[in-house]
């Protein structure tokens, strides 16, 4: 009764990982710096029993041994060689963006996008936002003590990476005009007729 | 309570565990593992004087939001011959979680949403610590699942609720709502070791 319980456990696990767990690998392998971590987060997706250990390996066996990682395919092959190449990193990065969210992919850079992603929770909880809150994502820090003073609300949180709204000469009213495009996006993203893309599974926070 | 694998000295608690095993790294002197209150609210509850617990060695346990297993690890080295039914909604907690299920054998995972449960037992204990809107609405559909005079434990995070009201008025707003369903046999204020966190205990009405 219990094995048959953690072997369904295991594989709804297994059965769990989608395009989202993907782009969030990638931007972590784009953004960290030391290489330990980045096996961590390469790790943390494909075989997240080797986690416990004190050693913990990454290789194709530990992956296709894994109960609880994502399902071994070919290109995880190419990925373990390319753990440390940051060009093929963002590339790749920009594509599993670009078949996520095609529509806010041509509003904004990669990288925001992913930031907003991880941040929301999911493409759901980012379609959901108001853009108002879509425009200071990012900023919670500087927001909770603009609520608690009373003072003046952040302009800007991720967006402010946005090339538009660092040469513009009132940043903070570009960034609201994004954040209007892009919430407008993100739900076009999300309500898009493709099933398998746009509907992730409800409540789960990743 | 009745258990001879606790230990409690004023605000210092242990347990004593099979396999001398250090989880999230407490303090560990041979096999006794000390049970940091300021991380788990159970642990928080017993250091300040939750007395009537009717847990021994062969109780059984149905815990909600059991996250990485920092308050299961200790409840499994109390219940030697008792079972946990670990119940969470996170894919990545669980995930985390597995290392304790694999090393000890009395804890069955269970990956699904805590009001959509439904379990064919019967429980001694009910513990709930999910840190969402629909707390008492959750405990009241799994006391279903509790024996009549089994205790009930609810760790009730106001913040979820309502972050922008006062912590206590909420507080008694959902102790009414428990006493319609329960008697109140003990109510603890988790201050120092959380914020903003209540310690119910409650019975069925007979
Ligand atoms: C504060 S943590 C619990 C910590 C744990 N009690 C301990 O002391 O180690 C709350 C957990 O509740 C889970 N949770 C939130 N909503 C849930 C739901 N509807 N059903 C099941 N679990 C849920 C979350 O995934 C999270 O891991």
């Amino acid at each position: 009764m219990r094995e048959k319980q953690i072997s369904l456990v295991e594989k709804e696990i297994k059965g769990s990982y989608n395009l989202f767990d993907d782009i969030r690998l990638a931007y972590k392998l784009l953004i960290t710096e030391s290489k330990k971590e980045r096996i961590k987060h390469m790790l943390r997706v494909y075989a997240p029993e080797e986690l416990y250990k004190d050693k913990p390996d990454l290789s194709i066996q530990s992956i296709k041994k894994s109960k609880l990682g994502k399902p071994y395919s070919k290109e995880v092959n190419e990925l373990i060689n390319k753990v440390h190449d940051q060009i093929f990193q963002k590339e790749r990065l920009c594509a599993l963006i670009k078949t996520y969210t095609p529509n806010l992919a041509r509003l904004l850079p990669a990288e925001i996008i992913a930031q907003l992603l991880i941040k929301a929770g999911s493409l759901r909880q980012l379609a959901f936002l108001t853009s108002s809150k879509l425009q200071v994502l990012g900023a919670e820090k500087a927001l909770n003590l603009a609520k608690q003073k009373e003072t003046n609300t952040p302009k800007h949180g991720y967006l402010y990476a946005h090339p538009k709204v660092q040469n513009s000469p009132e940043p903070g009213k570009q960034a609201k005009k994004i954040a209007n495009q892009a919430s407008i996006s993100a739900r076009i993203d999300y309500f898009r007729p493709n099933e398998e893309l746009s509907t992730s599974p409800e409540g789960l926070s990743l | 309570m009745n258990a001879p694998y606790f230990l409690q000295k004023n605000n210092y608690i242990e347990t004593i565990s099979i396999d001398s095993l250090q989880y999230y790294g407490e303090r560990v002197k041979g096999k006794n593992r000390n049970w940091n209150p300021y991380k788990s609210k159970l642990g928080a509850g017993i250091v300040k004087g939750l007395k009537q617990l009717s847990l021994t060695e062969s109780s059984k346990i149905l815990y909600l939001g059991s996250a990485t297993g920092t308050t299961i690890s200790h409840l499994s080295d109390i219940l030697r011959q008792g079972s946990i039914y670990a119940v969470d909604i996170s894919r990545d907690m669980m995930i985390k979680c597995m290392k304790l299920v694999y090393l000890r054998d009395n804890i069955t995972p269970f990956l699904l949403d805590a009001s959509k449960t439904n379990f064919t037992e019967q429980f001694d204990m009910l513990f709930q610590d999910i840190s969402c809107k629909e707390q008492v609405g959750i405990l009241i559909h799994n006391s279903a699942f509790v024996k009549r005079e089994g205790s009930i434990l609810l760790s009730l995070k106001t913040q979820s609720i309502d972050s922008s009201r006062p912590p206590k008025e909420i507080m008694k707003e959902q102790k009414i709502l428990l006493e319609k369903e329960f008697s109140v046999i003990e109510l603890i204020n988790l201050e120092p070791y959380e914020k903003h966190h209540w310690l119910f205990h409650l019975k069925k009405r007979l």
